[in-house]
């Protein structure tokens, strides 16, 4: 069940980059990395330039030619993966961009297929012993220690 | 006479860190025991570099060449290096990374085997013998690497030790400061890669996996790895998309290799091992 309206993506717990319609991500807290295509590279762009999720609905309408519905579902399904791997998580800022990127003006629509998000955590343990997860200055990821809560509010 | 034949230098390495006769010793060495090339890269590691070289110099295995590789340090690195005499070859590159450093020790590497050690962490004294008994033990095996013990450098305030995640626990090291690795495989491997800030070590441990390599992690710990206020990855901590980097050039070799996936409709509990 997706009520949440707005999503961000998860820094700096996360390090991504999108080349040539592939985003990497990788997940510094679990060491696992992740890739995506497609789809699933046009709702990060999105995410990452804060759309809300009906602006990614639109996005992604606007770049595949697909019912409604199966957009929807699509979408639905890929931020709950995204969420599920803490790669997203739920923004209340309430601070949705109006300036989702848009497809170019009269450029065809791309065939809408289903998009997968490829986990690797084959070198997860080598990852987690870089001396970049040793600091917890602000805007480092810190590891989850028993008892420490979300700061601010 | 027998009064001075036994005052002939025998002592083990940990009595003498400064031997000035390592290399001819590891020569003398060289036709029961391979010899085994340590490279140690260094930018400005005045500071702990003799700690590393030491625990080179301590180890139970004697045939090994030191090779410090100077990545354009502007502090007193060439003096701590150059007072080891003979005991360490020097050498000095403009700085150009961690990557191409381990890379010009290996070119003028003499050893059938190659080991790297970063210049602020130090080998347990058997950690050459361990592995070198793995080898012997398998003469099929091309790589091994040892697990890590991470500790706060001892200068460390309270306040840096704070801010520093210094895991107590005992975890696997599939770095290069654990790996010694024979000659052959390492160069059919390639030498590490340039192109990286951090990550250089992932990047050919994934390039050896995808090889086939023949590599074990041993349960020893054999590499302490020190946290300190100037830890590379901390320096460069800018750096870390390098690592996406690293990540995307695997997928790009292997796009047809056999991958973990997480489909979009089956819910999946992460962090599952």
């Amino acid at each position: 069940m997706q009520t949440v309206e707005q999503f961000r993506l998860n820094e700096p717990t996360i390090v991504h980059e999108a080349v040539d319609g592939e985003v990497v991500i990788i997940n510094l807290e679990s060491g696992a990395y992740y890739s995506l295509n497609k789809v699933g590279a046009d709702v990060w762009e999105g995410l990452a330039a804060g759309a809300s999720v009906d602006g990614l609905l639109r996005l992604v309408g606007e770049r595949y030619e697909a019912s409604p519905a199966a957009i929807a579902g699509e979408v639905h399904r890929l931020l709950d993966v995204l969420q599920q791997e803490q790669l997203i998580v739920p923004d209340g800022s309430g601070a949705a961009t109006a300036s989702v990127p848009r497809a170019a003006e009269g450029s065809p629509k791309a065939l809408f297929e289903p998009c997968t998000l490829q986990k690797h955590t084959d070198v997860a343990d080598l990852l987690l012993l870089d001396p970049v997860h040793d600091v917890d200055e602000p805007g480092w990821p810190i590891r989850k220690a028993a008892g420490s809560a979300a700061q601010g509010g | 006479m027998a009064n001075k034949e036994s005052g002939r230098f025998c002592s083990p390495g940990w009595l003498m860190p400064e031997l000035p006769d390592r290399l001819g010793r590891a020569e003398v060495h060289q036709e029961q025991e391979p010899l085994v090339s340590v490279v140690i890269p260094v930018y400005n590691g005045e500071r702990y570099l003799g700690e590393a070289i030491d625990s080179v110099l301590r180890q139970s295995f004697a045939g090994s060449e030191i090779i410090v590789v100077d990545d354009g340090s502007t502090d007193r690195t060439a003096d701590v290096a150059t007072a080891y005499g003979s005991a360490v070859r020097y050498f000095r590159q403009h700085q150009s990374g961690s990557g191409a450093a381990r890379n010009r020790g290996i070119e003028v590497a003499r050893g059938s085997l190659f080991a790297f050690l970063d210049a602020d962490d130090v080998w347990t004294p058997n950690k050459l013998a361990i592995q070198k008994s793995a080898f012997d033990a398998d003469p099929e095996l091309e790589l091994v690497y040892s697990h890590v013990k991470q500790f706060c450098s001892p200068e460390l305030s309270e306040v840096a030790r704070q801010k520093i995640r210094c895991p107590d626990d005992v975890v696997p090291g599939r770095l290069p400061g654990t790996m010694l690795v024979k000659r052959d495989s390492f160069l059919r491997v390639g030498p590490f890669g340039v192109s990286w800030g951090v990550g250089e070590g992932v990047d050919w441990h994934l390039r050896a996996t995808e090889l086939g390599l023949k590599m074990v992690l041993l349960p020893d710990v054999l590499l302490w790895r020190r946290l300190h206020e100037n830890n590379l990855g901390r320096r460069q901590r800018d750096a870390r998309i390098d690592y996406v980097r690293v990540f995307r050039a695997a997928l790009d070799r292997r796009r047809d290799a056999q991958e973990t996936s997480v489909e979009t409709r089956t819910p999946h509990a992460p962090g599952e091992d």
